[in-house]
């Protein structure tokens, strides 16, 4: 796993921070100043996962990250497909990708003219990685996109996003992202995609292999019994969208961005 | 066995995830010998399918085959109820799903795709596929993906099939289910005239009529209190023009389903009793003379009657309000001659009077003479233009058509026509009956009508503008109504009420 290793005292210096404030409140300062414009510093937290685990409700610490602020769009992949031929449409490995990678591309280098500041999509779990790779970050894991994304319990009307983050116009855009309340003021946007997270398939894999509620409890009805709050459908779509998913999938409504680690 | 295939299917599901495409089954069904007492299976065709509410003929084979099945999910914007948009999520183009009919023994090989537009993953899950899910895991694709399989049909029956996927609640109000036959070897008992009807909910964030595009409640569909219980995916689906008909004399089936997703369906012909019912949709007949069957969620029943007597006739569930104010209504219409050896009709009437005092009823049939309107108001009326005569024809088809009618003719001796009626001259008086409901003895057009007409609680701009449509459209020709005028006749009903409750006061003083 990549990581940076930056040193609060150096930034301390480099943004010309003074000591006044706290300890705890200087890292944060720091942290702020160590993501790139484009990103947004996520403070460390709690991811409280959305299936009980054996002894009950758990909760995982997820470390403090940089998060982009919103996902990545056609023309940032222009820029890594130009770089990085393999992942161009006519030359990436069958493996990593199915027939319909970037679809809506006229060819190796031609989104559409219309869509280039609006996310790309139609990219597989493997492209996706690769990109963020290529700018020294990593896609986010399932744990990190909940806790930043996962929002609260649906709003009352579905389709209006209330808040910052969200502005896609499906029915059920805020599954697709809802800022978690301590984001709600920064830049964070969800555009109205699905977006790929690391371990996607987790909640498959983690489950009991070889008993009735085992690889379809996430997809189906042993679902509601294992959830924390089985009232949350926004959740149950991510968790059922994402275990539909294989790496090499290359969807319409599917897109990504990335994250850096800060620590 | 069942729990080694089970394990199998479920290890290749979890770990297969990172490599490419579907793990291909090592066996398929339909190319293994025939198993022992099983029927050989012959040759291959596609599934015959129609959309609701028709069924696909009595299939004539008398051998097991292969049968072709193509299923294709679509989510897109419908029509709920008049000015009511609603996203369903749908197999093929409508909730229902196409009706399937396939015999005992079939090979049923299901290609199953989730368009690329769509938005969030989905399956089916056939209740009459013996086998992991009813096919829940097998089919269960991604936007943009198709996955195939095949199962056998093992028991004939008339079966649900639903969409599973998470949360599955949701996949079934968004309108995801459907009904398919499987054709006993026999076949079924021939009748004249077959149709299907499913029951389903709608849990819309606005309340029922409420004009707009609406979406999925979950703390409605929680609480399992839809705003929408319809026949066939929508209001009026089988209504109106779009009513079941047949002629007198003729037998009839009706394949019943009921997708929920949370109440049971007491399904109900006013008028008409079953002659055979098919108890939850198996292939025994298990009574006869039925006035109501129960229709399981997640289940079905399959009823044969004959009509004898040529009218209109209602069904609903019998939960009446879902009826009356959720939309679980639907008509067929029976030709042919009249039958007084069966009903008479109404033969006599007259003034029945016990000698107590009925003042409710009294106040509501005792009409004050009429107040001309201002002529102002009526100026305002007649140039209130086609916006509000749209709004009086959406609450029209959404509360009065069940009875009056979508033509406005009402029933002959029970509902009062609208269409060229004489009773809707006095605007004060269709305000009154609009505001407080009516009961007892009426004359419309010079005849006698003792009903009762609810109060729907309907807003005083509501009022006046189906009561403009009603005296505008029709062959009527009064003038249009204003919310004013409404506004009026119900400041001085609640007069008079309290009026009436003093005087009851000072009565018992």
């Amino acid at each position: 796993m990549r990581r940076l290793n930056l040193v609060p005292a150096l930034l301390l210096g480099a943004t010309g921070l003074v000591a006044e404030a706290g300890p705890a409140n200087q890292i944060v300062r720091a942290c702020t100043s160590a993501c790139r414009t484009q990103e947004i510093f996520v403070p460390a937290g709690v991811y409280k996962p959305f299936f009980k685990s054996g002894t009950g409700t758990r909760q995982v610490p997820v470390e403090p990250l940089c998060l982009s602020a919103t996902a990545v769009t056609h023309e940032e992949f222009l820029g890594f497909v130009r770089d990085h031929p393999d992942w161009r449409k006519s030359r990436i490995k069958e493996l990593f990708a199915e027939a319909s990678y970037l679809a809506d591309w006229q060819d190796d280098l031609t989104p559409q003219p219309d869509t280039l500041s609006q996310p790309v999509t139609f990219v597989s779990w493997f492209a996706a990685g690769a990109y963020c790779e290529a700018r020294g970050a990593r896609l986010p894991t399932v744990a990190e996109w909940e806790r930043i994304a996962g929002g609260s319990a649906p709003p009352n009307k579905p389709g209006t996003t209330s808040g910052a983050g969200g502005s896609g116009t499906a029915p059920f855009a805020f599954a697709m992202g809802r800022s978690a309340p301590e984001l709600a003021n920064t830049a964070l946007q969800f555009p109205g995609v699905w977006e790929w997270t690391a371990n996607f398939n987790s909640a498959l894999v983690s489950g009991r292999i070889g008993t009735n509620e085992g690889a379809d409890a996430s997809q189906f009805c042993g679902d509601g019994i294992r959830a924390v709050d089985p009232s949350n459908y926004g959740a149950f779509l991510r968790y059922s969208f994402r275990s539909s998913l294989r790496a090499n999938f290359a969807l319409k409504n599917l897109g990504f961005r990335c994250v850096r680690e800060v620590s | 066995m069942k729990h080694l295939a089970l394990f199998a299917a479920a290890a290749l599901g979890c770990v297969a995830p990172v490599h490419a495409g579907y793990p291909e089954a090592s066996t398929s069904l339909a190319t293994a010998r025939t198993p022992p007492g099983m029927e050989e299976v012959r040759g291959e065709e596609r599934a015959v399918v129609t959309s609701a509410p028709n069924v696909p003929p009595p299939l004539k084979r008398r051998h097991a085959t292969k049968v072709l099945l193509d299923v294709e999910v679509k989510e897109h914007t419908k029509t709920l109820a008049d000015g009511v948009t609603y996203t369903y999520w749908t197999f093929g183009d409508d909730a229902p799903g196409q009706f399937i009919r396939v015999r005992e023994g079939d090979l049923v090989q299901t290609k199953f795709s989730n368009h690329p537009d769509n938005s969030v993953a989905h399956n089916i899950d056939f209740h009459s596929a013996t086998g992991p899910g009813g096919g829940g895991e097998a089919s269960f694709v991604a936007p943009g993906h198709s996955a195939t399989f095949t199962w056998r049909a093992m028991r004939a029956g008339l079966y649900l099939y639903h969409c599973v996927a998470a949360p599955a609640g949701m996949h079934l109000a968004n309108g995801m289910y459907g009904l398919i036959l499987v054709e006993p070897k026999e076949g079924m008992p021939k009748v004249d005239k077959e149709f299907f009807i499913v029951q389903g909910e709608f849990y819309t964030n606005g309340a029922y009529g409420e004009r707009g595009d609406q979406h999925f409640d979950m703390s409605k569909a929680v609480r399992e209190q839809p705003e929408y219980v319809v026949f066939n995916g929508r209001v009026g689906a089988l209504m109106g023009e779009n009513a079941l008909r047949m002629k007198a004399g003729e037998s009839v089936r009706l394949y019943l389903g009921n997708a929920g997703p949370a109440l049971m369906s007491s399904f109900h012909i006013v008028g008409e009793i079953f002659d055979d019912v098919y108890g939850e949709g198996g292939t025994k007949v298990n009574q006869h003379n039925v006035q109501t069957t129960v229709v399981p969620v997640g289940g079905s029943a399959m009823v044969d009657f004959e009509m004898d007597v040529p009218v209109i006739y209602q069904f609903v569930d019998h939960s009446m309000f879902r009826a009356f104010n959720k939309g679980a209504m639907g008509a067929i219409e029976v030709d042919g001659p009249t039958r007084p050896e069966i009903f008479s009709g109404r033969q006599a009437e007259e003034i029945f009077n016990p000698g107590t005092r009925l003042q409710r009823v009294a106040a509501v049939t005792t009409f004050a003479p009429p107040t001309p309107a201002a002529p102002p108001a009526q100026a305002a009326a007649s140039s209130a233009g086609s916006a509000a005569n749209e709004h009086g024809k959406e609450v029209y088809n959404r509360i009065c058509t069940t009875c009056h009618q979508p033509d406005g003719r009402g029933m002959a001796g029970v509902f009062p026509p609208l269409a060229q009626s004489d009773f809707l001259h006095d605007s004060e008086r269709a305000i009154r009956v609009l505001l407080e409901g009516l009961q007892g003895p009426i004359t419309v057009n010079g005849q006698t009508f003792n009903g009762v007409m609810p109060n729907f609680s309907l807003s005083d701009a509501e009022i006046a503008s189906v009561l403009s449509y009603v005296r505008t459209n029709f062959g009527n020709t009064g003038p249009a109504v204003t919310p004013t005028e409404v506004q009026r006749v119900r400041t001085l009903l609640a007069k008079t009420e309290s009026e009436a409750k003093d005087r009851t006061a000072s009565d018992r003083r």
